[in-house]
């Protein structure tokens, strides 16, 4: 009956309940919208970067990873390939002898990033094959390149032209090649798009003079989440001397950007809800002044104050819980559109993003535990509300209060 | 030529299952100069008679004429720039604008008739002063006693130069010192400026002070004496 | 007095105004100082660029971006350069020779851009020369001398006075490898910049490259930010053959992104504002049916409507510009305090250097910023106004009355 009450109190001065449930709405519906936009982002961006690039995780030997040096290269047959890609939620793993070089064809001579690759792990660890545009996809036994794009485009090379390789080998010799380009892949980012070229791992092996070795395995998961489990696994699997790398040791920048992002986000939105809060605070406040009359008069007739300050509650509680189910309802479409038709940035935002080796989309998160977390602010900014008819219920003397 | 012409005035209300036959073809006449009480019992009408003869509300047939105007002529801001000038007002509670002082508030009316500052406080003043409140000129309403609130009101009601005043119940939260006070300060003004004033009340001490006693019943005029 | 009059009713009711004005005032001065650090954020990437490599204005050759090799070099680039110094208002010109390669050391290779300066000019156009971190900038009498980043020294497992080996394309298309010393190390700030980029003392490189000084880009600093516009056209007009671009045209990116900082920045407190207006239409609301009878006395004495609907919105505006100069006060106030000593925001330095930023952000805020904020209040006010008001000149006097 007192729920009934709360129900029926709130509604009796409608415009101003609606205004303050349209406060909540409107902060309910921002906020979902835009933290569905960071962290669906966020996790396209780990994604995208990991299957482009690292992999979520990588095993390489200690030392690999700072030195960036082929003298820090782990023998193939250390590992049990057929272990690690075992343990639970791998997805895939492909191994990797990877360096630089200069490539030349022509009067031309750019720096490019050089991959040997086990042709079809590669391609189920990253869809290697799905980026081709041009050519064919290499088969293990073929002695020829994948070139990125871009890299095609300023060698002025095509398929079939056969790509000068140049650079420093396994303990300081020379490596030197000479391959023709079997195909081009296109990357839409252009700082990878600019520099990648693809060989067959013995290939590669063979013109760094490292024998049967790999710089690194790079290990794909089916979820974020379970990052750390199978970190934690994988290193148990693997030789004393080698180590396990995830996505974010190896890309601090983009780890810390997104956390930077993250944490700005959660600024701006708290300096609104605070303002929202202002705002049911002050309705709250004229509610209770309204009725104080009212209140002098249920407590002289007998209604505990307990009850009261039961009844005022569960209206705050109504009020604020209108307004963010609201919103997140009406959040829900927006997400879920967005979820399924990605924005795509245009123009120079799309530059500046692509600048910053992040894709120029924004992905849209669907995971409830977004909307449940905005209904948690908005319960915390209730009872904090809270305070203020409490503390005037408690010191309400009937007398004094039915005088007024 | 009468002041006020009040002909076949009938107002209805319709907002109950039952209408509510408020006035029935009432026919009056007041004079300037008159200090007139319209008396009954609650539910007789004088309000609503009143609320008529200020253009508060609008008859559902019948006419009115202030000065030979006929009131129906005039709607919406016209209706307001007229009550403005012709008429005053004094009300049974809240007169007075609480935010301002008394000098203020009665300055204010004369700053929506548009008449410039050093003219409104000279007047402000000089009616305050003719109230008997030359002294609290710069108090608030919640600093003045309820006598002293409706003398400033009717020095408000004056400050205007209307035709006639209406006074609706204007003694009714009063003392009976204050009361007697506030009517022997409007028979005086009614004297000194043959200012007409016009009560609805069912104050006897109104009553007694009025020259002219209208008694309404049921919404009809039953009776309408001059007592002096 | 009507003025008067609207302003006095606002505090009738303390309690209601005050929570609506702080509402106004903390949020305003919360998106104030986090704008304040934004656009603090797009500044500092700016003078970050400028200062690291950028400059005011560069001269290229119009087809050198496509390869950055060697043969796109400016005809009579000396002398060009020596005639831009002796402009008005230019106080340093760089001649640089800048093409790519790789940088190997024993341990690994990486690919770079080399550039060959004169550092007694450099030292005037650009302030990368002050963040040397070991050794130094070319006080040296090695004529292989070579400055390079801290990021690339890491990689390389490089120290001061180790060797570097240089591999690039000379100008009859042969790979010339060079061995230098290293005499300084730097640390910009961009870790990307600093893994990347090797400087070299300019007659070394022109006598490695068979006695020709190629000078690829110029390098120009004004003394004011005010002189890069004009200054930029003039050379445009007197160089119509070789492609002269302003900071702002050779990186749009670090442009855009700063005016990117200050759009984001406008929305934000828009946002805030819209969070606001429930608060002050619900105020105002609430202040209007308060004084039901008060109106309906004031139409009956005479008030027209429109002065009454005039008299609700300066009371609107009243209570927001109250919140709104206390908030804009409390923005100046902090931001002042912060600029000069700026907020160190080291925890996030890696993210912050990786979109060109620098650790220690100094808040800063446009003058504009300030009267545009004003004028929204105001409109925020007026918008917030209308329905109160509407509700106030909807009364009719004598039901007003009535609830006597």
């Amino acid at each position: 009956m007192y729920i009934n009450l709360s129900w029926r109190n709130i509604w009796r001065n409608k415009k101003r309940t609606l205004i303050a449930v349209a406060s909540v709405f409107f902060a309910v519906i921002i906020a979902v919208s835009t933290r569905s936009m960071q962290l669906g982002s966020y996790a396209y961006m780990i994604k995208s970067t990991a299957h482009f690039y690292t992999g979520f995780l990588q095993i390489q030997q200690k030392g690999y990873w700072d030195n960036q040096s082929l003298d820090y290269t782990m023998d193939a047959d250390s590992i049990n390939y057929q272990t690690v890609a075992s343990v639970a939620h791998v997805t895939a793993v492909a191994p990797r002898l990877e360096s630089f070089a200069l490539l030349s064809y022509g009067k031309t001579t750019r720096v490019g990033q050089v991959i040997g690759i086990d042709p079809i792990k590669e391609n189920r660890a990253t869809n290697l094959k799905s980026r081709l545009v041009k050519g064919r996809y290499l088969n293990p036994e073929d002695r020829a390149v994948l070139i990125s794009q871009g890299l095609a485009k300023m060698l002025n090379i095509s398929v079939g032209d056969s790509l000068i390789l140049y650079g420093q080998a396994y303990q300081g010799q020379i490596a030197a090649g000479l391959l023709p380009v079997q195909g081009i892949v296109k990357y839409p980012v252009s700082e990878l798009n600019n520099t990648m070229v693809y060989l067959p791992l013995p290939v590669a092996q063979e013109l760094y003079l490292t024998g049967n070795r790999l710089t690194s395995l790079a290990v794909m998961i089916d979820a974020e989440r379970h990052l750390d489990f199978v970190k934690s696994h994988l290193t148990a699997v693997i030789p004393p001397h080698y180590t396990v790398l995830d996505w974010k040791a190896m890309l601090p920048d983009l780890h810390e950007s997104i956390q930077f992002d993250n944490v700005s986000g959660k600024i701006m939105l708290a300096i609104l809800y605070v303002v929202i809060a202002f705002g049911v605070f002050g309705t709250i406040i004229m509610m209770m002044n309204e009725r104080k009359r009212e209140f002098g008069i249920l407590i002289s007739i007998g209604m505990k104050k307990i009850r009261l300050i039961f009844v005022t509650f569960y209206e705050i509680l109504f009020i604020s819980f209108i307004g963010a189910l609201s919103g997140i309802l009406g959040a829900i479409p927006i997400v879920w559109y967005f979820s399924l038709h990605p924005i795509h940035m245009s123009g120079p935002a799309a530059q500046v993003y692509d600048m910053l080796g992040i894709e120029p989309i924004f992905c849209f998160s669907t995971n409830p535990y977004i909307f449940l977390n905005q209904a948690l602010v908005v319960f915390i900014i209730a009872l904090v509300t809270f305070a203020y008819p409490l503390f005037f219920l408690r010191r309400l003397q009937p007398s004094t209060a039915i005088r007024s | 030529m009468a002041l006020i012409k009040v002909e076949q005035l009938t107002k209805t209300y319709h907002s109950t299952a039952v209408p509510v036959h408020a006035l029935q073809n009432v026919n009056l006449t007041f004079e300037r100069g008159e200090f007139s009480a319209v008396v009954g019992p609650s539910g007789s009408g004088k309000t609503t008679f009143l609320n008529m003869l200020g253009g508060l509300d609008k008859p559902t047939s019948g006419q009115i004429f202030i000065d030979g105007r006929n009131l129906a002529e005039l709607k919406g801001s016209a209706l307001t720039e007229y009550r403005l000038h012709h008429i005053g007002f004094v009300f049974q509670a809240y007169n007075l604008i609480p935010v301002f002082s008394a000098l203020e508030n009665v300055e204010f009316i004369m700053l929506l008739q548009g008449v410039g500052k050093k003219e409104r406080r000279k007047r402000a003043q000089a009616l305050l002063e003719a109230v008997g409140l030359g002294d609290r000129l710069h108090s608030r309403p919640t600093q003045l006693s309820g006598g002293q609130q409706q003398r400033v009101a009717v020095a408000r009601a004056l400050a205007s130069r209307p035709e006639f005043v209406l006074a609706d119940e204007p003694t009714a939260n009063l003392d009976s010192h204050s009361a007697a006070e506030l009517l022997s300060l409007m028979e005086n003004l009614n004297k000194q400026f043959n200012m007409t004033f016009i009560f609805s009340t069912h104050d006897v001490r109104v009553i007694q002070r009025a020259r002219r006693v209208i008694t309404l019943h049921d919404g009809k005029v039953e009776k309408d004496e001059i007592i002096k | 007095m009507l003025v008067s009059l609207a302003w006095k009713n606002i505090w009738r009711n303390k309690s209601r105004s005050l929570v609506v004005v702080l509402a106004i005032a903390f949020g305003l001065w919360g998106g104030l100082f986090s704008d304040g650090l934004m656009i603090g954020m797009g500044e500092s990437m700016v003078n970050t660029a400028i200062d690291r490599d950028l400059a005011h204005i560069q001269i290229h050759r119009p087809d050198y971006d496509e390869t950055k090799g060697i043969h796109r070099y400016i005809p009579n680039g000396l002398s060009l350069a020596d005639s831009v110094r002796r402009m008005p208002h230019v106080i340093g010109v760089s001649a640089r020779t800048r093409f790519t390669g790789i940088a190997s050391s024993a341990t690994s290779s990486y690919p770079v851009q080399i550039t060959g300066i004169i550092p007694e000019q450099e030292k005037k156009v650009t302030r990368l020369y002050k963040r040397i971190v070991s050794g130094t900038y070319f006080a040296s009498k090695h004529k292989n001398a070579i400055v390079i980043g801290q990021k690339l020294a890491k990689r390389l497992r490089l120290r001061l006075h180790s060797k570097i080996v240089l591999g690039f394309e000379g100008a009859h298309g042969e790979l010339i490898n060079i061995a230098c010393r290293v005499i300084g190390i730097y640390h910009s700030g961009s870790s990307r910049f600093d893994e990347s980029n090797v400087f070299l003392k300019q007659n070394y490189l022109s006598g490695v490259l068979g006695g020709r000084t190629f000078i690829h880009e110029i390098a120009i600093r004004c003394q004011k930010s005010a002189f890069v516009k004009p200054i930029t056209a003039k050379l445009k007009a007197r160089y119509p053959k070789l492609l002269v671009q302003s900071w702002q045209e050779r990186d749009p990116m670090v442009a855009f992104t700063s005016s990117l900082m200050i759009e984001y920045s406008y929305f934000f407190l828009v946002f805030i504002l819209l969070a606001v207006l429930f608060g002050i239409t619900n105020t105002m609301l609430m202040s209007v049916v308060d004084r039901i009878r008060e109106l309906g006395m004031l139409m009956a004495i005479g008030m027209k409507q429109s002065r009454i609907f005039v008299m609700i919105l300066l009371e609107s505006m009243f209570l927001s510009l109250s919140g709104g100069f206390a908030g804009i006060v409390l923005g100046v106030l902090t931001i002042a305090l912060t600029k000069h000593h700026g907020i160190d925001l080291s925890v996030f330095r890696a993210s912050l250097e990786s979109f060109g930023a620098s650790a220690i952000i100094y808040p800063t805020l446009p003058l504009e910023m300030y009267i545009s904020l004003t004028v929204f209040i105001v409109l925020t006010a007026n918008i917030a106004g209308i329905l109160p008001a509407l509700k106030a000149i909807h009364l009719q006097p004598a039901e007003a009355i009535r609830s006597v």
